[in-house]
């Protein structure tokens, strides 16, 4: 039985979509005759032509303008950044031009902006970032962060079918080191929709909600504390905005006791933001505070012993929940 | 001449008209009416009508310069603009946005920004998704000269030229200017991107009507962008603040004679210009001239009345709208 990996999940949803509607097109660096820096586009050059794969100079600023014009012209561009970390060069546009065109004149901007996100691989300050928050604090995108080899595909999906810009994050350590069987993928929706959590372990002791690579890291630390009778609830949140607060609130309703984790940096990351939704709207249900497990507040460095210390580690899931457990 | 005598002077109706109305706009800032920064500029009439003349709505249109005549030629109300403007719940932006920031897909109109050349490679695209989808349509962005000091505007172009997208950027330089580039004819700097170039007295309607209609069968014939320089002879800046705004509009703004407290400079102002070529050439009476001027001064009087008592933008849609659903 043949394994699809994370990243052939991420191709095979945009060759099915682009299969599917002659108005999708990709545009990035090196999508076409290289077919990717992580080879995410191989072959779709050939297949869809060139008016469809578009090589564009180094200018992030300027072809996802590029991409906010052809879909203002009935198109559905994808717009590649070779690593995620490039995003910053286009900055202005996406947030004062994609992100504000619908609600200060009515035109919608359905792109998906995609590229490989995060650390791990030793790829140091540039090629190893996590932008997400940026993103999440500019009213007008929506920003997913799929984590399985099923939301890899069912999310893609969902972002090129949108009418809003989707931020679509990809984990690079994923790309290969994620499979499943082609029959767990075929069994699993084709479509996932944004805006939905997903619970991806049960436990009555601790919810821990976290999203991307981290999940991993969360389900490796609840096998481990599981053995020393604690039980996390492990929440993948697959989107950051729209945010499912109803999963969330629901799950510290039953559970009462939260831990929060992400691999982006600590102030000002997502952890915060959802420690104030709890705060707010589930105070009466806490039984302990609520605590976060992020990476500190510097770039993301290249070595491997500083890369380990920056990016949070199963044991540091398993000493704060302990932690939290005793409380 | 292939232009008719009904066109021509309709030319300079909206040349009156967006002279009028940007008049009203100062008026009202005047009055505290209006207290946002108008951000308006005499001497851009011929470019912003004569730029936008040939075009269709079907061709999309985006400027960060006031050009108010691109706008009324594509059928925006003078009233639209004057609520837009005052932030009113039926403005084209419903209070959302001020001064010239809207737009309207149906009438090729794209909204730019406040930041001066990020719609460049925007319309870049938009022109690359006509050629992609075989449509005979040309995208127009309309910049001033700061913007070609910007990346934005560097990358949208390149983008254009190694795509030979069907786009046209019209540049506009303002007199003893030189804010933007060391070099000062700027059309030079179509030679490094491989792309055609165009320099044209910015002061001179049918002139820049023919040379966006020759741009126009460049991008349609597949030659890609065409790059155009717009040198205007007189200009002034209003930014609408106390200090600014009674110079500038004073005489100058003024088409007819009376009421005018400044000399009239016949030769660079471009509605004066045309005008007087229409007279000389006996294309327009006095008669036609007093009934063109009313006309216009008609249609302002006319929008005044209706946004009068307009209804302040809404509340209770204020974070409605952001995404397509909910």
């Amino acid at each position: 039985m043949s394994e699809i990996t994370y990243l052939e999940a991420l191709r095979q949803a945009m060759w099915d979509e682009m299969e599917r509607d002659e108005n999708v097109l990709l545009l990035g660096e090196d999508v076409g005759l290289y077919g990717g820096a992580f080879k995410v586009t191989a072959g779709f050059l050939d297949h869809f032509g060139a008016n469809r794969v578009i090589d564009t100079p180094i200018s992030e600023e300027g072809y996802t303008g590029v991409a906010i014009g052809a879909a203002f012209n009935g198109l559905r561009p994808i717009v590649e950044f070779q690593f995620i970390d490039f995003i910053a060069n286009a900055f202005n546009m996406i947030t004062n031009f994609a992100a504000k065109s619908r609600y200060r004149w009515g035109a919608g901007v359905p792109i998906v902006m995609r590229g490989p996100s995060g650390g791990g691989v030793r790829a140091g300050p540039f090629h190893s970032q996590n932008p997400e928050m940026h993103f999440v604090h500019t009213p007008g995108i929506k920003v997913v962060t799929p984590a399985t080899v099923a939301d890899a595909r069912g999310l893609m999906k969902a972002a090129i079918r949108d009418e809003d810009p989707v931020l679509y994050l990809e984990h690079k350590k994923l790309y290969r080191h994620i499979k499943v069987p082609q029959s767990e993928l075929d069994a699993q929706d084709d479509i996932v929709p944004i805006g939905k959590a997903s619970i991806k372990r049960r436990g009555a002791n601790i919810v821990l909600v976290t999203y991307g690579a981290m999940l991993y890291t969360a389900l490796d630390a609840a096998e481990t504390l599981s053995g020393e009778g604690i039980e996390l609830e492990v929440i993948d949140l697959r989107s950051l905005v729209p945010l499912d607060e109803e999963c969330i609130l629901d799950a510290v309703r039953r559970i009462n006791k939260v831990l929060l984790l992400h691999e982006d940096t600590r102030t000002g990351g997502m952890a915060g933001e959802i420690s104030a939704i709890i705060a707010e709207q589930a105070f009466d249900d806490l039984d302990g505070p609520i605590v976060r497990v992020t990476a500190p507040d510097t770039p993301v460095p290249y070595a491997a012993s500083l890369e380990d210390a920056f990016i949070p580690q199963v044991e540091d899931v398993v000493r704060a929940a302990r932690t939290l457990h005793a409380y | 001449m292939r232009f008719g005598k009904r066109q021509l002077q309709e030319l300079l109706y909206y040349m009156v008209l967006t002279r009028r109305l940007e008049e009203t706009l100062v008026r009202l800032h005047r009055d505290n009416e209006l207290t946002t920064p108008l951000g308006l500029r005499t001497g851009l009439e011929a470019i912003s009508v004569g730029a936008a003349f040939v075009p269709t709505p079907k061709d999309a249109l985006a400027s960060s310069l006031p050009t108010v005549g691109a706008l009324l030629l594509r059928g925006v109300k003078p009233e639209q603009i004057m609520l837009q403007f005052l932030g009113k719940e039926a403005g084209p932006s419903h209070g959302r946005e001020g001064l010239l920031h809207f737009g309207d897909l149906s009438r090729g109109l794209v909204a730019t920004t406040g930041h001066v050349a990020t719609h460049v490679s925007v319309m870049a695209g938009m022109a690359f998704a006509y050629r992609v989808r075989n449509q005979e349509r040309v995208a127009l962005a309309l910049v001033p000269e700061e913007a070609v000091a910007t990346g934005d505007f560097h990358e949208g172009v390149n983008f254009a030229a190694v795509q030979k997208c069907p786009l046209i950027v019209v540049v506009v330089r303002y007199p003893l200017s030189r804010e933007g580039s060391e070099v000062t004819q700027l059309y030079e700097r179509a030679k490094g991107y491989g792309l055609a170039s165009l320099p044209v007295d910015g002061s001179d309607l049918l002139q820049i009507v023919q040379v966006v209609e020759t741009a126009m069968a460049r991008a349609q014939a597949g030659d890609g962008p065409t790059l155009i320089e717009a040198v205007l002879r007189s200009s002034r800046r209003y930014f609408g603040n106390e200090s600014a705004v009674p110079a500038p509009f004073k005489g100058a703004a003024r088409l007819d004679s009376d009421g005018g407290e400044g000399a009239k400079d016949v030769d660079n102002d471009p509605a004066w210009r045309f005008e007087k070529f229409l007279l000389q050439q006996d294309w327009l009476s006095e008669a036609d001239r007093a009934s063109l001027i009313a006309r216009a001064e008609e249609a302002v009087s006319d929008a005044l009345r209706a946004v009068d008592g307009a209804a302040p933008a809404k509340t209770d849609r204020l974070t409605e709208g952001l995404y397509a659903s909910p």
